[in-house]
């Protein structure tokens, strides 16, 4: 069984992966970069996975491919993330695209997505604290509940 | 979890059916919420562990707009952590392909067990499971009787379990209840159904005897906790 600081590093490690790449690490990677053997790798991943709270971080369906790990997705969606105007990230959602600011301390992280109404873009730029710019300003954001919902078939990751 | 240009767009969303407990608030609301601990601390060492206390600062950012987390449907329940011990150092001794199977025969006992014994089975742990179970008992029963078949495969098994009120998250359960369970698991010795004090007490009168195993610290848990060997 993997023990609960071993999860915790991988959780962090691939976070800390993301933050350098814009994806997640393979289990093989892992391994390496946690100097541990691969199935310990791909078991502290699936640990990693069952301890992250707000059921923020999960594997594609039957893989142990790292789909989504909070405020990441490792699949390209439509919140388009760029740091001092490099694109290389993807949001998990609208609402984590917010928080991806807080693992770029110091840094220019812009939000770029679509409405999915109209199709006409929406921008958030932000460095910590401070929100630059939101435009338009009278953007909304939509998290539908209860958060049970907000995986399959409600829409909530269209 | 979709941004919208303004409230109007949100409501032409083909998608769109608003029931009570949606969130709708201005992308500007949305960045103060999601400034909240369990955002802007996540790659504290220490993450994990802190998670269920930034939660509650979650909790409060929501509330300072005026929104609460939906209260989540809560119920009583036994849960059930199965583990194969030392699973990694096994499957490097025995080969990739003989690993395999003995996974997979264990992983047909257990389920062959819950279903003897009216579990359901949440989901795999790694090489383990938490299931959940409405009888105390019959968990017990469930747990003693996998750990005696698996050890057939030359594997060792070991089983925590608790009850306690769970949240349903999906077809997931979640709770502090499934962290007491999972640490309670953790603690077990191979070939050991450890339990604790509170469903040792909710066994009484059932014939099932028990061997105290210490008071216990749960990382996490507030308290100090009673376990409880399963003797056969």
């Amino acid at each position: 069984m993997i023990g609960e600081s071993m999860a915790q590093r991988a959780f962090t490690t691939i976070l800390e992966h993301f933050v350098a790449t814009g994806r997640a690490p393979h289990y093989t990677e892992l391994s390496d970069l946690l100097g541990i053997g691969v199935q310990e790798a791909r078991e502290a991943q699936r640990a990693a996975v069952d301890a992250s709270p707000i059921a923020g971080c999960w594997m594609s369906h039957d893989t142990d491919h790292i789909e989504s790990w909070a405020p990441f997705s490792n699949i390209p969606t439509h919140y388009l993330i760029s740091v001092d105007g490099i694109q290389r990230w993807y949001g998990q959602c609208g609402m984590e695209a917010l928080a991806v600011r807080w693992l770029f301390p110091g840094q220019e992280v812009v939000v770029e997505t679509r409405c999915l109404d109209c199709g006409d873009t929406i921008r958030v730029r932000t460095r910590d604290d401070e929100i630059l710019e939101i435009d338009p300003e009278s953007a909304v954001g939509y998290m539908p509940s209860p958060f049970a919902r907000s995986r399959a078939g409600s829409g909530a990751f269209n | 979890m979709n941004l919208f240009r303004s409230e109007e767009h949100l409501e032409r969303w083909l998608l769109y059916s608003q029931t009570a407990g949606d969130y709708v608030m201005t992308v500007a609301e949305w960045a103060t919420v999601f400034s909240a601990s369990i955002f802007r601390r996540r790659l504290e060492p220490d993450y994990l562990a802190r998670s269920p206390t930034y939660l509650e600062d979650y909790r409060r950012a929501l509330k300072t707009m005026g929104k609460t987390l939906p209260a989540p449907d809560r119920f009583l329940s036994v849960v059930m952590f199965t583990d194969i011990v030392g699973s990694t150092k096994q499957a490097a001794t025995v080969g990739d392909a003989e690993w395999r199977s003995r996974l997979e025969r264990h992983n047909d006992i257990v389920r062959t067990q819950l279903e003897h014994f009216g579990g359901r089975e949440v989901k795999q742990t790694g090489d383990g499971f938490l299931s959940a179970f409405d009888s105390p008992a019959k968990t017990i029963a469930c747990a003693v009787a996998t750990l005696r078949e698996v050890s057939d495969l030359d594997l060792q098994v070991r089983a925590g379990i608790h009850l306690g009120e769970c949240e349903a998250l999906g077809d997931d359960l979640g709770g502090i209840a499934v962290h007491i369970g999972a640490r309670i698991g953790a603690l077990a010795a191979p070939n050991e159904v450890l339990v604790s004090g509170t469903v040792k007490d909710a066994v009484t009168g059932s014939g099932i005897d028990f061997t105290h195993r210490g008071t216990h610290e749960l990382k996490g848990v507030p308290g100090a906790w009673e376990l409880y060997a399963v003797t056969e």
